[in-house]
């Protein structure tokens, strides 16, 4: 962690902070080092190295927030970006019809660090961009046939320390790693696109057993399988959704929704505590602590001890997730999801890892038991709304006849209504997988993970007209 | 001696073939809103230092926060070992020589530079109190950022040129709510280099799009016209650009490849990329690799003309580059506009005889093989020239190359959507398929 001389100054800072009139003041320190290594088409476009350190410092002064980052760490710059958080909030309180007010948080001091084997900052560069070539080898045994392949690897190495004037003082050491290839397949005029990724809050270890190689032979396979693959019809239907596009409903059409500040402002699940909005069968936590899961977070950027939120139990809607400030204005209790994209921002509700609880099913039997429908895989991107309204494509897909899987399909669409799709979920899983590593944008970055078991339900199917 | 020409210096001594450097610093502060309410003022400063390094065509980049002559050489060592760790590119042929500059007017206004935090303030309480006026419509976030910045470009082959900016960013983002139903959610913004922000307008408009997502009905499924209002019009053409970006035609993604002095669009249809619009938001008299910015016609009256180049991609192409590096490896368009055709909007409306009025648009707009595939948001039905009623959530399938050349009329005003200089269009022919 940093050393004590430097902890010693940021909580120089913070008490001057509260002699210029801060009723509250917190530092957040980062540095960041990153490496990405990307090649596309065989051709080595981008192997960076960027390192960033920075400052936050937020305060509420007049019942209003100001936050003031900067870079320059010698005491001076740090006074002045003191006093620019303060007059910062000075300009915000006039126009502030309530003040801000937070809700109680335990005060801790701690250290704490990612569990880690092999730490990306020791491993030559030359083993990273190793992989990179070797999964481009990987992908040149399929020939001709693959027409576009994008390999990237990236690396984060993060130090972190949080110190307010409650008298928290925590450091957070981690590590994430991920490595994924995109590939478009070709051939007689059809373009297939797949992707595949491997990701997660560890270090190199990533990659034991050739992992990387895998990943390539995947993606690869997957866009080539799909060039063979026709167009489906569209229209409500049953269908068997894998845990990565399962992952992505629960966390773009239905997560958001369960996010505090868009409560309060208003969404589809503002009032709705108590209420039954889903299948008895459907559980959905936000979990700060899988070990390994793209989102891992002990603390959040407030220095609230992050814990798991039960947001739906068994069709019940439980919890959102909070920052201090939404949990006062609410009067519920933190759950430690203010997160920040970096020391430029403002922590905010965010999602960690978010994904539905298995059930008892195999999921070969929720096939099996299935007369007719689809077997929906992965996706591709897509878009979700406030009112829970979604659109995701698909990445792979089956129709299921008879409990059998039958002819695949490629360009499916999935759309819909959240809540519709989680009340009508009639099996589930019990093969819970959190793999879904990726990066979340609501107004800043930040990384997550997601998933869930394979579950049935109902949704809207459509295909390429 | 500057950290740019240091890092040259450091990098060409350790054993680099040439380098490349930019230097950028900047000062912002926002007034940011959330829940219905000015969440905060946040002031930032910071500056950043990138090296590209080449060694035998192999390269590597490396960056650092607030440099300093230590951590400058530290970066460049990195990024030497880095790039000697590597594939060489054989693609690659050199940076640039420096070439003269233009004069590009209206990246810097003095008003804007000495904005302060609490007139931001004020506006943005305006802007959240006229949309909170409408009703049933809450903010869910916005922000309003002003930022004064500077960029310095240097290599190792002389090209040294440095530049001031001010920019304005606001933004509003609103949900409109009424009993237990929720609309989806509408956004407005607003980019500028000087201080013209017409808050109002801002407000009025998303509030607006924002009441029209409630009392939607359902459409049947038809082929019909589609009016894209200007975000959607913006996003269009914003995409379209990777048509003629000269990376994306020389790797075989864009269909657009061979296609120079061939009909790609309807004949109304001119796009041009202009680096040096004065005043435009994207503007500058250099590129991300140092080179002048010029402004050039990419299709004319529907033919292809040109496409948009950095050194790199356009020898890859045996042309010339169009001062459209983002760096010396990448290429990105400038501001893109439109040009405006002779249609007043609601003569446009006027004359649709079955389609839809689109204000936002979410989905795929895919450039390698046209699909345009996706959801409309915001949009309301029209019949016979009369806007009738807004929709239910719908999709629209299109062949984004198809689609270029059923337009059929494009509007006489144009809005500046961030560097997207767009009119709103009208195409025939697209599938509008209701869910």
């Amino acid at each position: 962690m940093e050393n004590q001389e430097f902890i010693d100054i940021l909580h120089r800072l913070v008490d001057r902070g509260l002699e210029l009139g801060a009723e509250y003041i917190d530092v957040r320190y980062e540095d960041t080092v990153n490496n990405r290594i990307f090649m596309r088409k065989g051709i080595m476009e981008a192997v960076t190295h960027n390192r960033r350190r920075g400052l936050a410092i937020r305060c509420i002064v007049n019942g209003a927030w100001g936050l003031s980052s900067t870079e320059v760490f010698e005491w001076d710059s740090l006074l002045t970006a003191l006093k620019s958080a303060v007059d910062m909030a000075k300009a915000s309180a006039p126009a502030r019809t309530k003040r801000v007010k937070l809700a109680d948080a335990e005060v801790h001091r701690d250290n704490v660090s990612s569990s880690v084997k092999i730490k990306s900052t020791e491993v030559d560069p030359g083993e990273k961009i190793k992989l990179v070539l070797e999964a481009n080898d990987r992908i040149k045994e399929y020939g001709g046939v693959i027409k576009d392949s994008q390999i990237t690897y990236g690396d984060v190495c993060y130090r972190k320390m949080f110190i307010s004037s409650e008298g928290a003082e925590i450091g957070i050491e981690g590590f994430r790693t991920i490595f994924y290839v995109s590939i478009t397949a070709g051939e007689a005029g059809v373009l297939s696109p797949a992707y595949e990724v491997i990701g997660g809050t560890m270090g190199f270890e990533l990659f034991k057993g050739d992992r990387h190689l895998e990943v390539a032979k995947t993606a690869s396979e997957r866009a080539i399988r799909l060039l063979k693959a026709s167009l489906p019809k569209g229209g409500l239907a049953t269908v068997v959704l894998d845990n990565r596009l399962l992952g992505l409903i629960v966390h773009e059409a239905f997560g958001h929704t369960a996010e505090a500040d868009l409560v309060i402002t208003g969404d589809v699940l503002t009032g709705k505590i108590g209420k039954k909005i889903a299948s008895d069968l459907v559980t959905i936590v936000d979990d700060p602590g899988p070990e390994h899961a793209y989102g891992w977070i002990p603390y959040d950027d407030e220095g609230v001890k992050a814990r798991r939120v039960v947001i739906v139990e068994n069709g019940v809607l439980k919890e959102y997730m909070q920052s201090r400030e939404t949990a006062s204005i609410l009067g519920m209790n933190v759950t430690g999801n203010a997160r920040a994209q970096d020391y430029r921002y403002a922590p905010i509700v965010r999602m960690r890892n978010t994904y539905m609880m298995p059930g008892d099913w195999k999921p070969e039997e929720i096939i099996a038991e299935t007369k007719e429908g689809y077997y929906l895989k992965g996706s591709m991107g897509g878009q979700a709304d406030m009112n829970g309204e979604f659109m995701f494509v698909v990445q792979e897909a089956w129709r299921i006849e008879n409990g059998e899987l039958k002819e695949p399909y490629r360009g499916v669409t999935v759309s819909g209504n959240a809540l519709d799709v989680l009340m009508s979920v009639d099996a589930v899983g019990n093969d819970l997988k959190i793999d879904s590593p990726g990066t979340c944008g609501k107004f800043q970055l930040a990384p997550v993970d997601g998933g869930g078991p394979h579950i049935r339900c109902k949704i809207i199917v459509g295909g390429r007209r | 001696m500057n950290l740019v020409e240091h890092a040259i210096k450091y990098g060409l001594k350790i054993g680099a073939d040439e380098v490349h450097v930019r230097y950028s610093r900047s000062r912002e502060f926002s007034v940011d809103l959330e829940m219905n309410s000015i969440s905060r003022v946040n002031y930032r400063v910071g500056s950043g230092l990138s090296i590209l390094l080449f060694v035998d065509k192999r390269i590597a980049a490396a960056a650092v926060s607030n440099p300093s002559e230590k951590s400058v050489e530290e970066a460049v060592e990195k990024a030497y070992k880095m790039a000697r760790a590597s594939k060489p590119n054989v693609n690659w042929m050199g940076l640039p020589d420096p070439k003269p500059l233009p004069k590009v007017e209206g990246v810097y206004d003095v008003r804007l530079s000495e904005l302060e935090p609490g007139e931001a303030v004020e506006i943005m309480k305006k802007g959240l109190s006229i949309v909170r006026e409408k009703g049933n419509v809450n903010v869910m976030q916005g922000s309003l950022s002003i930022t004064v910045s500077k960029v310095h470009i240097g290599n190792s082959r002389g090209i040294d040129c440095s530049e001031k900016y001010t920019g304005l960013n606001a933004s509003l983002v609103a949900v409109a709510q009424e009993a237990r139903k929720v609309g989806s959610f509408a956004y407005e913004t607003y980019s500028s280099r000087k201080f013209d922000l017409n808050i109002e307008e801002l407000a009025e408009s998303v509030a607006e799009k924002a009441l029209s997502s409630l009392h939607l009905k359902p459409v049947e499924s038809f082929k019909g016209s589609i009016v894209m209002d200007y975000d959607f019009s913006a996003l269009f053409f914003l995409m379209l650009t990777m048509a003629y970006n000269g990376f994306h035609v020389w790797s075989g993604s864009s269909p657009w490849r061979n296609k120079l002095g061939e009909k790609v669009a309807a004949e109304r249809l001119t796009i041009i990329d202009d680096g040096t619009l004065p005043g435009g938001v994207k503007s500058s008299s250099f590129d991300g690799e140092g080179l002048p910015t010029m402004r050039k016609t990419i299709v004319r009256n529907g033919i292809l003309e040109k496409y948009i180049n950095n050194t790199y991609t356009a020898r890859l192409l045996n042309m010339k580059t169009t001062g459209n590096a983002a760096s010396p490896l990448d290429v990105s368009p400038s501001n893109t506009i439109v040009e405006p055709g002779d249609w007043k909007p609601e003569e446009i409306i006027g004359s649709v005889k079955k389609g839809l009025f689109i204000s936002r648009y979410s989905g795929m707009i895919n450039v390698v093989n046209g699909v345009v595939s996706g959801t409309v948001k915001q949009a309301f039905y029209i019949e016979n020239g009369v806007k009738k009623y807004p929709v239910k959530e719908c999709m629209i399938s299109s062949n984004l190359y198809e689609m270029l050349s059923n337009i059929t009329a494009i509007g006489c005003e144009t809005k500046d959507k961030g560097g997207i200089i767009v009119p709103i269009v009208k195409i025939d022919n697209v599938n509008i398929i209701s869910r």
